[in-house]
């Protein structure tokens, strides 16, 4: 009990360094939740896509373009010089830029191809989407010119239009509910701050006693070393806990409503299960790192690096094959995936919810064989000052 | 005596292994990561064949001349792939058709339903399944067009006509002009070197807290010395600026020549924004030490949180937090160090002249020297009257 206590005063006294961590995390989460879009999914396509267009041609053509495009994409005005171009595309007050060539009508007509130019912010989906409609539509329209020789542009122009709006009918097996991502994003988010507070804060009480001289005089107290070690890992447990809890209130503080259903039962508890891999890795940290600054660093490194290997701030499908094998090593990327399920699910049945309880159990066995590693590695310390 | 000073303190910096690790390892690792996470969105990968499943029943045979151009690109379950083909297609009743969809083992259906329709079911939203959409809207559209072509030839299909419905002409190009499109990638980088600066606030940081006596012990024996407090002062700070620098430009050299990123070819201007950010990051850490009069570590972890979330402002983790800003609160663009970083190379990256550039190096310039005088007045009102 004493024991229990010396921790809770240790924790208390440095409750100022873990709650500006968890502070700034949360702040970030917050932000990031407030102004995150699921356009980074995949295959996603952003139908408002500022796109900006810059007729240097002024033909019925030109014009007839543009009206095709004007219920597809956003259209903005940018200032048309060079440099506008650069600001406009650096400043993203467009994310594609379409200029029509001088002369574009006459080589159209004569059978030549004259390109249309393009310059997008970055090859995204959304950018590809814009290419590809002016491709159909212009193939189209010379189609038309091809077959009916003698058709004049307006009415090519008319026939394209209307022939380009021929699309399929699209039937889904169920419901594609359009969910919106938000809470899941935000729970994707967590796990950069549920690692990052966690792992910084757990390893100062493992520091401390594993500080030489307190070390040396526990020892020979009159406590069990069983019952030390056991009651320094309830403490964490407890730290763990409470930091865990702040972080839910938050959530739930943004999405309340959203939470109070079998979906967001998952989300709380696939979140506990990290917090306790988590609290593994800042345990295993700690027992090579001894300083404050140290683990301040290896959580930093950790938190962010695993983040963005394993998902969180990019989606892992579009980092590539790749990156997802190196990725399935880190246990955040087994939270992340579980994230992913659990969104994705459309009701409740233990069928459907195999997956997210194998990748909850792996995130446990990882925080197993880290514990295990780091009592191993402890041990072997104390034996080597020992001896 | 400053040169005395200044060369101690560097040896105290040499020497202090741990910090410099920190300090150098975090943002190495930090980008390495990037380099591997973002590699596998540069790679071009392999076009992957997209199943489909056809239901062949009674409709089947009304729309004869879409399933001879679906045949003409696909080939059969189980067949040797041709050149250009892009699915694979197994011809089946409607119940297995929708089962092969439920289990995933095809990515959508195509089917003709009584009104001799061509519609596609689908399961969920991804690349394969917007190809598929796309593949059928175009031949469908083509069908059209040939009809139309038709009745107005009396019947008859040109012969050029007929051949170039078969092509599939590219009509946008990217622009030769103008020097770079904004890159997706190459901004993260920037924002880790962005961070590097920014964690010389931690040197700032020591600096004042062995110049604080009510902070350290060094302190303590500095301010019994005849030697006045600003000479200390500059010396030491010299020395914590010429570390930072020298981590800095490693960390640099590292992102350009080891991890090949482009930063553009304005050397000079490139080595004065990397002088400039550091020496801001260390007077902004000197600054938040000087002003709080709080314990070493609640100092630490708010410099290290401040400049995670500066980061974070910055893109780091999600670029477009960049953009949403700039759209609702510009002017925190304009002050965060970690944007003015980022930004600076980025404009030195992207854009020929040098306007846009002046603006941050000026703006990041008069942040150094304000935060410097800030903290020297704040050094010089603490002054220790002989006890």
């Amino acid at each position: 009990m004493t024991v229990f206590k010396a921790c809770i005063k240790i924790c208390s006294r440095n409750l100022g360094d873990i709650l500006i961590m968890l502070g700034v995390f949360i702040g970030m989460s917050l932000l990031f939740s407030s102004y995150s879009s699921d356009n980074s999914k995949e295959g996603y396509v952003n139908a408002n896509i500022k796109v900006a267009y810059i007729d240097n041609d002024n033909s019925i053509l030109s014009k007839g373009i543009k009206t095709y495009l004007k219920d597809k994409v956003q259209l903005k005005d940018i200032v048309e010089t060079d440099e506008g171009i650069q600001d406009a595309l650096f400043y993203r007050i467009v994310e594609y830029i379409i200029i029509i060539p001088e002369g574009f009508l006459d080589s159209f007509i004569k059978g030549e191809i004259k390109e249309i130019e393009k310059r997008e912010v970055a090859e995204s989906f959304s950018g590809i989407y814009v290419s590809n409609i002016i491709n159909n539509f212009m193939n189209s329209l010379d189609l038309y010119k091809t077959g009916i020789k003698n058709d004049d542009m307006e009415s090519l122009l008319k026939k394209a239009m209307e022939n380009v709006e021929i699309k399929s009918e699209v039937e889904f097996l169920q419901e594609v509910k359009k969910e919106k991502a938000d809470l899941k994003q935000q729970f994707i988010f967590a796990a950069y701050t549920i690692m990052g507070s966690i792992i910084a804060s757990v390893g100062t009480l493992a520091a401390i006693f594993n500080n030489k001289e307190i070390k040396r005089r526990n020892k020979i107290s009159a406590i069990r070393p069983t019952s030390l070690n056991l009651i320094l890992v309830l403490a964490n447990l407890c730290l763990t806990i409470f930091i865990w809890s702040i972080i839910m209130m938050f959530v739930y503080l943004m999405h309340g409503k959203e939470m109070l259903n079998y979906k967001g039962g998952f989300y709380v508890l696939n979140s506990l299960v990290f917090s306790i891999d988590a609290l593994s890795i800042g345990f295993f940290a700690s027992t090579f790192v001894s300083s404050a600054n140290g683990r301040s660093a290896i959580a930093n490194t950790v938190a962010l690096g695993s983040s963005f290997l394993t998902g969180v701030f990019v989606p892992i499908s579009i980092l590539g094959e790749n990156v997802r094998n190196v990725a399935r090593f880190l246990p955040s990327y087994w939270y992340v995936d579980a994230c992913e399920k659990i969104h994705s699910l459309t009701s409740f049945s233990l069928n459907n919810s195999k997956e997210i309880f194998i990748n909850m159990g792996i995130q446990i066995l990882f925080a197993l064989a880290l514990v295990s590693v780091g009592l191993v590695i402890a041990r072997q310390k104390s034996l080597a000052s020992n001896s | 005596m400053f040169r005395h000073i200044f060369l101690y303190r560097m040896r105290y910096y040499l020497r202090t292994k741990a910090f410099i690790f920190w300090l150098l390892l975090f943002p190495i690792i930090l980008s390495s990561l990037f380099k591997v996470a973002f590699s596998g969105i540069l790679s071009e990968e392999g076009f992957e064949l997209i199943d489909v499943a056809v239901v062949q029943d009674e409709n089947y045979d009304s729309q004869e001349k879409f399933f001879e151009v679906l045949d003409n690109m696909s080939v059969k379950l189980g067949e040797e792939v041709k050149e250009d083909t892009m699915f694979v297609i197994q011809h089946v009743d409607e119940k297995t058709a929708i089962s092969l969809l439920e289990k995933k083992k095809v990515s959508g259906v195509i089917y003709v339903d009584s009104d001799s329709e061509i519609k596609i079911k689908l399961k969920e939203n991804g690349i394969p399944q917007t190809i598929l959409k796309e593949f059928v809207d175009i031949t469908k559209q083509k069908i059209d067009l040939a009809t139309d072509v038709a009745i107005e030839n009396n019947g008859e299909l040109p012969v050029d006509f007929v051949e170039r419905l078969s092509v599939s002409k590219e009509f946008m190009q990217d622009s030769l002009k103008g020097r770079k499109n904004p890159d997706a990638i190459i901004p993260f980088f920037y924002t880790a070197l962005a961070m590097t600066c920014l964690y010389g606030m931690m040197v700032g940081l020591y600096e004042i807290i062995d110049l604080q006596p009510n902070m350290s012990d060094f302190a303590i024996r500095i301010s019994l010395t005849p030697i006045s407090k600003m000479k200390v002062f500059f010396a030491s700070f010299l020395a914590g600026c010429t570390t930072q620098l020298v981590i800095v430009f490693i960390v640099l050299s590292y992102i350009m020549f080891v991890l090949n990123i482009d930063f553009g070819d304005r050397y000079l201007l490139i080595i004065l924004t990397t002088i400039v950010g550091s020496i801001m990051g260390v007077t902004l850490g000197a600054l938040l030490s000087a002003l709080f009069k709080v314990s070493e570590r609640i100092k630490m972890g708010i410099s290290i949180g401040f400049t995670m979330f500066c980061c974070f402002l910055a893109g780091m983790m999600d670029s477009s937090m960049k953009y949403n800003i700039m759209q609702t609160a510009p002017i925190i663009n304009k002050i965060n160090p970690a944007n003015l970083i980022t930004d600076s190379y980025y404009k030195l990256y992207y854009y020929e002249g040098i306007s846009h550039y002046i603006n941050n190096i000026t703006s990041m310039i008069f942040i150094t020297i304000v935060a410097f005088f800030a903290t020297l007045a704040l050094l010089r009102r603490q002054k220790y009257d002989s006890i």
